[in-house]
């Protein structure tokens, strides 16, 4: 299989490829904001940040938690 | 002297080395053996002509009181019967030559009765084999044994000795062909603290099998490659000396090692403050703050209150769950909230004793259950309702469906907690959930090949996708209503970071671009990697096969339709928004979901006729126990609760005769249908294994189980409620925008 | 590089079952978990019916669908072909034993300690076996006692093989069912044996690769087969 396995074509080419036309969508669509594309953006970021991290902290709750 | 008895010797050994065929059965008659250093008197033994004593064993290499075979083959030719051979470990005729006074322990010489160091035998015909089994000495060195003959003649006894003897490697190796091992890291009685590496060099001319770590005698570490390194964390030891010992062994059995000492030395800090206090501290500081910001809220309120709210009668309407809470609010609120401090307490009383407190078993002998239970039917079942925020955005913003406008808020709402509920639902079917980050931390090396994972990426891109779609085109009303509802000034002011008036028409692109990508993610999630989770699995018949995809995306798409027909429905009545949740809403979700409804009962129809019709016996067989077997009682009744809200529906639309109630019903029953139907796709095939050595497993889920999918629900519902509350869910901005333009304007 | 596979001669299988106790204890697996299994089955129907004995362990195959489906890769295949499972790593998502056909994989449901089929208190297990208290090459992967709510199978005993040893099943056989060695060295005994007799893999047709070998004819698959012993075995809290 190599390097172009299946997840790798399914994830970065297929699922994400709607992500980056959104992205490319907000930074470049008319009418042209860059302040809110950068809220927007900065939100996109930031709440993916903040779901690890809360995964983080679930995981460490529950391991302190759990015998 | 020393030099006339080395030519004495090599007078002997000169005339006497002659060969001849060794023969078996000479080493069987014995007598006169026993514990001897050098004779059995003078006339026992004939004269050898010549002799050649070849001693032989299996390995050289031994433990400390290992065992050992030696093979001592005598030939030449001689002039009687009677012969003595004997092991020694020194060639000189005296007491300490005998194997036990160096340490060596014989366990069985050739009579096979005894213990002896010389065994004499009586029927010796020109050759003999002879075996003696010894235990090596307990300590490290270099021993060596000889064999030697013994024969009379004369009134000197007379020997021919083995002239190699076998020099064994007991204990320490370092003997020839063992492998030599070196610790370079850390140095002999170097001090250490902390985390240290310890790194050793291994020279072998054969391949070496695998090497140990052993600390203070205990092994710690076992490596099959190079580089032999391992870290050791000192912090485990106590301060003091230690030792160090990394062993080789090579495929001959071969070993060799080095050891040595180390100073452990850690500076005794007291303890790291333990996390579970700082999170204790960290809520009641939350807790401690919320009580404050009440307080001062209720302050400012009545302030407030002093002034006019300047609301007018629709916005009061659309406003008034965050205006006021009625007493069977609080209540709601309150059953809700127990709901979830019961989920919590039960998922601790899993996590405590493990999932044994399940129905879930594993499949095959000897527990015939199913590994896999109602946890993961409720999360698919949450993942299909979240497709009901996406459905009414696309609906609205890329198919203009207008209409459907004022209940697109609670739908995307509805899409980010049961999201979250689908993942909840995930974390509490793990066996390990204290080990959840490490799905994010092998992320890189697992999404090439797990459909897991890339379900775990679809799902944070669909639901941070949509947090910021519902957050981005809520930023007008909280904007709007920031100096109206001077309760929730601090709370709208936080979340309207950068908000400038300007800002409307890029919002709308930007949410229209994600209105398109959220349907494309549809597709990609219960119609892609949901499915995929089954129908790529070949070993489960009933799951694996393409028409998984078509099928988990209509019923995600129904189970969508049907949870927000309900939620909208019930929150409709609650807070009566009759007047601004048409009554057409309903009629045009209802019939899209009449035919979604039919439309899976067709591809389960599809399903069933394939597995019935001509079908591998194990998917035969699952679909028997479906249809006419343990499972009927369940499928039967999916299929008539499917069929008459189907009937139900498509009546109401095509007889223009519309019932509020009717509906809701009927969406109700879809959306408990379609979980039950979620279990009949994930349990039978767990319970009806390929393999027909197997029998067919049972699975009942427990309390626990019931308790924990029912906590899901009551923790969707409080987070709705706690949302509604503390937001507008009904555009404010956007309702005066519609009351303002007039009637609807397409139908769906 | 070394590719171990096995061999099991089904002629020779009389259904004792010391395997299964020798892996037993070999391994510390709790109750009901049985990384070795043999089969007592009835083949056929009267008056052609016999019993038949089928040793099944894990397969370890070279395209393992656990490998593949585990999302944080503890299970995986070592460079010697064996396919273990790292019980530091393993999240108890149950996706292997889902994914594996053979049905080889045994989740523990309950605390392994507060399983065993006797109650060792405090001191635990006598027969404990310290090999699987180190790691090899820097993965636990031996032993089947460590931690609640991780999957465990068979490992070929890589603990014994890294001695040199065959594992626990192979060496206890009274009857010299199985044969296990090196499947890329054509001078050793598992592939000479293959190469010389009539051999099937179970379920070869799914694609699994399996290394394990049946020496015999391939099972009928026009003759009905009834396992003997239907006992469901109960854990509970």
């Amino acid at each position: 299989m190599g390097l172009l396995s299946i997840g790798v074509v399914l994830v970065f080419g297929i699922i994400l490829m709607p992500v980056v036309i959104l992205v490319l969508a907000s930074i470049f669509g008319k009418p042209r904001n860059l302040r809110v594309t950068g809220i927007f953006l900065g939100l996109f970021a930031g709440l993916i940040v903040v779901g690890l991290v809360g995964m983080w902290l679930l995981t460490k709750l529950i391991s302190v938690l759990m015998p | 002297m020393r030099r006339a008895r080395a030519l004495l010797i090599l007078a002997f050994l000169a005339p006497i080395i002659v060969a001849i065929a060794p023969s078996i059965d000479a080493y069987q008659n014995g007598a006169g053996s026993g514990m001897q250093q050098y004779d059995c008197g003078s006339s026992c033994h004939v004269t050898l002509g010549t002799t050649v004593v070849v001693v032989s064993a299996p390995s050289l290499s031994v433990d400390k009181g290992g065992g050992v075979t030696v093979t001592v083959e005598v030939s030449g030719g001689n002039s009687g019967p009677i012969l003595g051979v004997m092991l020694v470990s020194l060639l000189e005729p005296v007491p300490e030559s005998i194997p036990t006074a160096a340490g060596w322990t014989i366990t069985a010489d050739p009579s096979g009765s005894g213990t002896d160091n010389y065994y004499e035998m009586t029927s010796y015909s020109g050759s003999a084999t002879l075996q003696w089994s010894l235990t090596a000495p307990q300590t490290d060195g270099i021993f060596t044994l000889y064999a030697r003959v013994h024969h009379g003649g004369g009134g000197e006894p007379q020997y021919a000795n083995g002239v190699t003897g076998l020099t064994f490697t007991v204990g320490t190796g370092g003997g020839p062909g063992a492998p030599v091992v070196e610790i370079i890291s850390p140095s002999d009685g170097a001090i250490v603290e902390g985390v240290i590496d310890v790194n050793a060099t291994v020279q072998s001319t054969v391949p070496i099998a695998y090497v140990t770590l052993q600390i203070d005698g205990v092994v710690v570490g076992n490596s099959t490659s190079e580089p032999f390194g391992w870290e050791v964390d000192t912090a485990e030891y106590a301060n003091g000396e230690h030792t160090l010992n990394v062993t080789a062994y090579d495929t001959n059995g071969s070993f060799g090692y080095d050891e040595i000492t180390v100073n452990v030395d850690n500076l005794v800090v007291s303890k790291a403050i333990p996390a579970w206090v700082l999170m204790t501290a960290g809520g009641i500081a939350v807790v401690l703050g919320a009580i404050a910001a009440v307080h001062f809220l209720r302050k400012t309120r009545k302030e407030a209150g002093a002034r006019e709210v300047v609301l007018d009668p629709t916005e009061t309407e659309l406003l008034a769950p965050l205006l006021h809470t009625s007493p069977k609010g609080y209540l709601f609120l309150a059953i809700s909230l127990l709901g979830v401090i019961f989920f919590f307490a039960i998922w601790y009383y899993q996590m405590a004793n493990g999932l044994v407190v399940t129905g879930m078993r594993d499949y095959g002998t000897p527990l015939m259950g199913s590994p896999w239970g109602i946890y993961i039917v409720n999360f698919i079942w949450f993942v299909g309702i979240a497709h009901g925020g996406i459905v009414m955005s696309a609906a609205i913003r890329v198919m203009k469906l207008e209409k459907y406008r004022p209940i697109a808020r609670m739908a995307e709402l509805l899409t980010v907690v049961t999201l979250l509920l689908a993942g909840l639902s995930i974390v509490m079917d793990m066996g390990r959930p204290d080990r959840l980050f490490k799905m994010v931390i092998y992320y890189g090396d697992r999404v090439t090949t797990s459909p897991l994972v890339w379900d775990l990426t679809v799902i944070m891109i669909y639901i941070t996708l949509s947090v910021a779609y519902l957050y981005l085109l809520m930023r007008e009303d909280l904007a709007y209503l920031r100096d109206k509802l001077p309760k929730f000034r601090m709370l709208y002011g936080l979340l309207l970071f950068g908000y400038r008036e300007d800002e409307k028409a890029k919002i709308e692109q930007i949410a229209w671009w994600i209105a398109l990508t959220l349907l494309v993610i549809v597709f990609l999630l219960s119609g892609g990697v949901i499915p995929w989770l089954f129908g790529l699995i070949a070993a489960q018949a009933g799951w694996f096969g393409a028409i998984q995809g078509p099928m988990y995306l209509n019923a995600a798409l129904a189970s969508a339709l049907a949870a927000v027909i309900v939620m909208v429905g019930t929150t409709r009545r609650v807070f009566r928004w009759e007047k601004h949740i048409s009554v057409d809403i309903f009629r045009g979700m209802g019939t899209a979901l009449s035919v979604l409804v039919i439309l899976y009962l067709w591809f389960t129809l599809h399903e069933q006729l394939t597995y019935q019709y001509s079908a591998p016996s194990s998917e035969h067989d699952i679909s028997d126990s479906l249809l006419f077997g343990q499972y009927a009682l369940l499928f039967w009744p999916v299929v008539a609760m499917l069929l008459g809200s189907f009937v139900y529906l498509a009546a109401s639309a095509l007889a223009k005769r519309f019932s509020y109630v009717g509906t809701l019903a009927a969406s109700s029953v879809v959306l408990f249908a379609f979980w039950v139907k979620r279990f009949l796709i994930v349990i039978p095939s767990l319970t009806h294994p390929r393999l027909e050595l197997y029998p067919s497993g049972i699975y009942f889920p427990t309390w626990v189980e019931y308790s924990l999918v029912l906590g899901t629900v009551a923790i969707a519902v409080f987070l709705i409620a706690v949302f509604v509350k503390l937001f507008p869910v009904m555009e404010v901005k956007g309702a005066r925008r519609t009351a303002g333009e007039g009637a609807d304007t397409k139908e769906a | 590089m070394v590719r171990y596979g096995m061999a099991i001669d089904l002629s020779r299988c009389m259904g004792c079952r010391a395997c299964v106790e020798a892996c037993k204890v070999e391994n510390n697996t709790p109750k009901g978990i049985f990384w070795m299994w043999v089969f007592r089955y009835e083949e056929g129907t009267y008056p052609d019916a016999k019993v038949r004995y089928m040793p099944r362990l894990c397969m370890h195959c070279d395209s393992a669908p656990c490998t593949k489906v585990c999302p944080v890769g503890a299970r995986f295949t070592r460079d010697d072909g064996a396919v273990v499972t790292d019980v530091e790593r393993c999240i108890g998502c149950r996706y292997c034993e889902v994914a594996c056909p053979y049905g080889v994989n045994y989740f523990n449901w309950k605390k392994p300690s507060e399983n065993q089929y006797y109650d060792w208190g405090r001191t635990g297990l006598p027969y404990r076996n310290p090999d699987h208290e180190i790691k090899y090459d820097g993965r636990m992967v031996s032993g089947g006692d460590h931690f609640v709510g991780v999957m465990g199978k068979c490992t070929f005993c890589v603990h014994r093989v890294a001695k040199g040893l065959k594992p626990a099943c192979a060496a206890n056989c009274p009857v010299n069912v199985f044969t296990f060695g090196d499947l890329d060295d054509p001078d050793s005994e598992v592939s000479k044996v293959i190469g010389e007799k009539e051999h099937f893999r179970l379920q070869a047709e799914l694609g699994t690769e399996p290394k394990v070998y049946y020496l015999g004819a391939p099972l009928d698959p026009r003759k009905p087969r009834k396992p003997l012993d239907l006992v469901r075995e109960e854990v509970d809290l």
